[in-house]
């Protein structure tokens, strides 16, 4: 049997109610054989059914109504803070991410609506009135892949759209409280509508391999 | 493995859904705020610990990877945050102190509705239980984290929290036989 000194911890976790069965049959043993043990773990008890009495008052109901609004108001200052910081400062992985989506969102809805052109026409594709030296940079993808990618651009991820020049990010900057999040679920319920090689195709479109002619978009089939 | 309800929210919330934001805010703001409440013991400090914390916690929700629930996070949070402000209450007070200055007016309890005077007692020698252990018990006999989540939101073992959990009663004994609360 155990010592008294040696069961100090598992008497007060006893008391507590979290000791595992094993444990709490050796502080079992211990106490059918010590009063003094029993009478710490009474004492105990009762400490913590006193401590546990004790009331707050509540919170004020105007502090309980405005709280969300208030962090909402002060997230989001903060989230614009940053981007402006961002946009100064570094290379804008996220929003270049977004100007992805953004330019997907258009290009899906191009691809899906003309289903008899291998690509969008350069009339339909203006409408898309991105500056015109935007550049993106995408990988090669297995067909699967390529959905699940245009998934995460158009979920904000980083690390499918690489690269965008800083001219490009001011202008995503102002698209972006209007597009997004609002055009977010539309944005996947069009690419969750492409077929697999329709999403290769797209990336593959994306990932211009010429850097000299950026928007290179193909002339519309006669 | 099934969401629970707060990744459903969170999902939401990344998806730009603002009434999934309140509903989040909502159901934690109360026990967060008796958290901080009971942590620094003054319900202006309260408030303002509480909205920072969700601000902070909404902040760095891209870097929330799910390996402790959502709540554990939150009380992370939240425990550091009130862990800092005592600290800086308490660099404030040593230079008022310093200058003379009266401090118990900063130091006015939290407006407690307590039932009789040995529950006063007992909960004033909380008060005054080191901050780690504070904490420990708070999280334990108020909110009732598992010792693995106090561990998690107070930057410790799940072992190193119930002997936290121990010390903090233990010296809750030792001082309330001292000031013959306890015989």
């Amino acid at each position: 049997m155990e010592r008294c000194d040696e069961i100090k911890i598992k008497l007060t976790l006893y008391a507590d109610n979290s000791l595992a069965d094993a444990e709490r049959a050796a502080v079992d043993e211990h106490l059918s054989a010590c009063p003094n043990c029993r009478a710490a773990l009474d004492e105990t008890r009762s400490l913590l059914d006193i401590l546990s009495s004790g009331r707050l008052q509540e919170p004020s109901a105007e502090f309980m109504e405005q709280l969300s609004g208030n962090v909402y108001k002060e997230v989001a200052a903060r989230d614009k803070a940053v981007t402006i910081h961002s946009l100064r400062f570094r290379k804008l992985t996220a929003a270049a991410s977004l100007a992805a989506a953004i330019f997907i969102l258009v290009f899906t809805a191009i691809l899906l609506q003309n289903k008899h052109s291998e690509f969008p026409t350069q009339q339909a594709l203006n409408r898309f009135d991105a500056p015109e030296d935007m550049v993106m940079e995408t990988f090669t993808y297995t067909p699967p892949a390529a959905k699940q990618a245009l998934k995460s651009a158009a979920q904000g991820e980083s690390g499918v759209h690489e690269t965008a020049t800083s001219q490009d990010i001011e202008w995503v900057a102002g698209q972006v409280s209007a597009s997004m999040p609002a055009g977010n679920d539309e944005l996947l319920n069009m690419i969750e509508a492409m077929s697999d090689s329709e999403a290769k195709d797209m990336l593959e479109y994306l990932d211009n391999p010429d850097p000299q002619s950026k928007r290179a978009i193909p002339e519309e089939a006669s | 493995m099934p969401m629970s309800e707060d990744e459903k929210l969170l999902e939401r919330i990344n998806a730009g859904d603002r009434g999934a934001f309140d509903e989040l805010v909502r159901k934690y703001q109360r026990e967060l705020y008796f958290l901080a409440l009971r942590m620094v013991k003054n319900p202006e400090d309260a408030e303002e610990l509480t909205q920072k914390t969700f601000v902070k916690t909404f902040e760095r929700l891209e870097s929330f990877r799910g390996e402790s629930g959502f709540k554990t996070w939150l009380y992370q949070v939240a425990i550091n945050m009130c862990l800092s402000h005592l600290r800086n209450r308490r660099d404030v007070l040593e230079l008022n102190e310093g200058a003379g200055t009266i401090v118990s007016e900063i130091m006015m309890p939290a407006d407690r509705i307590v039932q009789n005077e040995t529950v006063a007692a007992v909960a004033a020698a909380a008060d005054s239980l080191p901050d780690k252990q504070r904490a420990t018990v708070i999280l334990r006999v108020f909110h009732e984290l598992s010792y693995e989540e106090i561990g998690r939101s107070t930057g410790c073992s799940e072992q190193t929290a119930k002997v936290n959990f121990h010390y903090g009663i233990e010296n809750l004994r030792k001082k309330l036989k001292a000031n013959g609360t306890l015989r």
